[in-house]
């Protein structure tokens, strides 16, 4: 595997067992026995697709319910962090409340704006204003929310795009690792426009979290679509129930919120890998 | 069907080959325009082979690397065809537009 060896982690262990030694090979040959940037980094996002494609039959449709159903409750976790470090004064930042709602609507506008187009700059142009706005009115208005919540705001936005487009097989299909380097610009200006707050920090591990974790996920689960329709079925219900009784502060509402969509997450792939992991290389059929 | 899937069906109706001289044969074939890595080659001939346009015709062992020959099945061949035949009415149309567009070299 010599020096592809790190790139080829992006694919299925049984895949890289099965076809590694050969793609490696084929890599060294096309690059003259030297070692290529380019094919490294194409060995990595063809890794991540075949992940992708394995566990969902092919349907980037479903590839997506699931990653997005995983990143939202990784986002959540990173969320409730902040929140809890407000309230034992480790910040000194004023934290959004969670909103159902504002999740729901900034992953549901890159996923309508993708089904439309799969150029995906485009579809950031329609996410980030949107995910500016639903962060913008939080606490009744604008003014009163600081600067670097409204950049981090918008990462979730340009994230899922950004990954949902590199997963899908779209033809203009963004590469994970451009993705990767066009988030760490956008969060380079974030920090250049209002530096020093700690929630920035958690915006900042969250955003690169998010889509190299859900992406990675999106291949270990067999049964995506199931495992994320459990999680949204299970969110909505917590929020319905909350609303309606008024009796929890955000911080408490907020962990149960927290701990049984992450339990739901769970449950889902515990099922789906139970279920699942009948995969046999496809050019060995 | 994407240029690049286009040009492995086309580098494998010159007859069955393995992965290596496929992206060869493109890079050849395209005069260096298409340019695979290894990555994209196999993920397409992966999906090439889910979709029965091509098949995996054997595999050899060379000082001890294992290489996969794929060759092109009835139904790849008949879906390069159609791309080529879409291609085709394509220009036409587009010399209806503009008869200069082609600068002469006509397809027919």
């Amino acid at each position: 595997m010599s020096s592809y060896r790190l790139s080829m982690l992006a694919y299925p262990a049984p895949y890289r067992r099965a076809n590694g030694a050969e793609i490696v090979d084929t890599a060294n040959d096309l690059a003259g026995g030297r070692w290529s940037a380019r094919q490294s980094g194409a060995l990595l996002a063809e890794g991540l697709r075949t992940r992708a494609r394995q566990s969902t039959g092919g349907s980037p449709g479903q590839a997506w319910a699931s990653g997005i159903a995983l990143a939202l409750a990784l986002s959540h976790v990173a969320s409730f962090a902040a929140v809890v470090m407000v309230y034992y004064g480790q910040s000194d930042v004023t934290v959004v409340a969670p909103s159902p709602l504002r999740d729901l609507l900034i992953v549901g506008i890159p996923l309508a704006a993708l089904t439309v187009t799969t150029r995906w700059p485009m579809v950031v142009l329609v996410a980030a204003p949107v995910g500016l706005l639903l962060y913008g009115h939080q606490d009744g208005g604008s003014s009163s929310v600081p600067g670097q919540l409204i950049v981090v705001g918008l990462i979730p936005s340009i994230l899922l795009a950004g990954a949902a487009a590199a997963v899908g097989d779209g033809r203009r299909a963004l590469a994970p690792v451009q993705a990767l380097g066009l988030l760490g610009a956008v969060v380079a200006v974030g920090w250049i426009v209002s530096p020093v707050a700690a929630l920035q920090a958690t915006g900042l591990v969250e955003s690169i979290a998010l889509p190299v974790v859900g992406i990675a996920l999106v291949g270990i689960d067999p049964r995506p679509l199931a495992a994320a329709s459990t999680i949204w079925l299970i969110r909505a219900g917590v929020g319905a129930a909350v609303l309606s009784s008024g009796g929890l502060d955000d911080s408490r509402t907020f962990a149960l919120q927290t701990a049984l969509m992450v339990g739901g997450a769970l449950l889902g792939l515990l099922v789906a890998g139970l279920a699942g992991r009948r995969w046999l290389p496809a050019t060995s059929r | 069907m994407r240029e690049p899937t286009l040009y492995i069906l086309l580098a494998l109706l010159r007859g069955p080959a393995h992965g290596y001289a496929v992206a060869k044969l493109v890079d050849e074939l395209s005069d260096g325009r298409v340019r695979l890595t290894a990555g994209t080659l196999y993920g397409a001939l992966d999906r090439l082979v889910d979709t029965d346009l091509i098949a995996v015709s054997g595999e050899e062992l060379v000082n001890g690397r294992r290489r996969r020959y794929y060759r092109i099945t009835d139904q790849g061949r008949e879906a390069a065809l159609a791309e080529v035949h879409r291609m085709r009415t394509l220009i036409r149309v587009a010399e209806t537009v503009d008869p200069s567009i082609t600068g002469g070299a006509v397809a027919r």
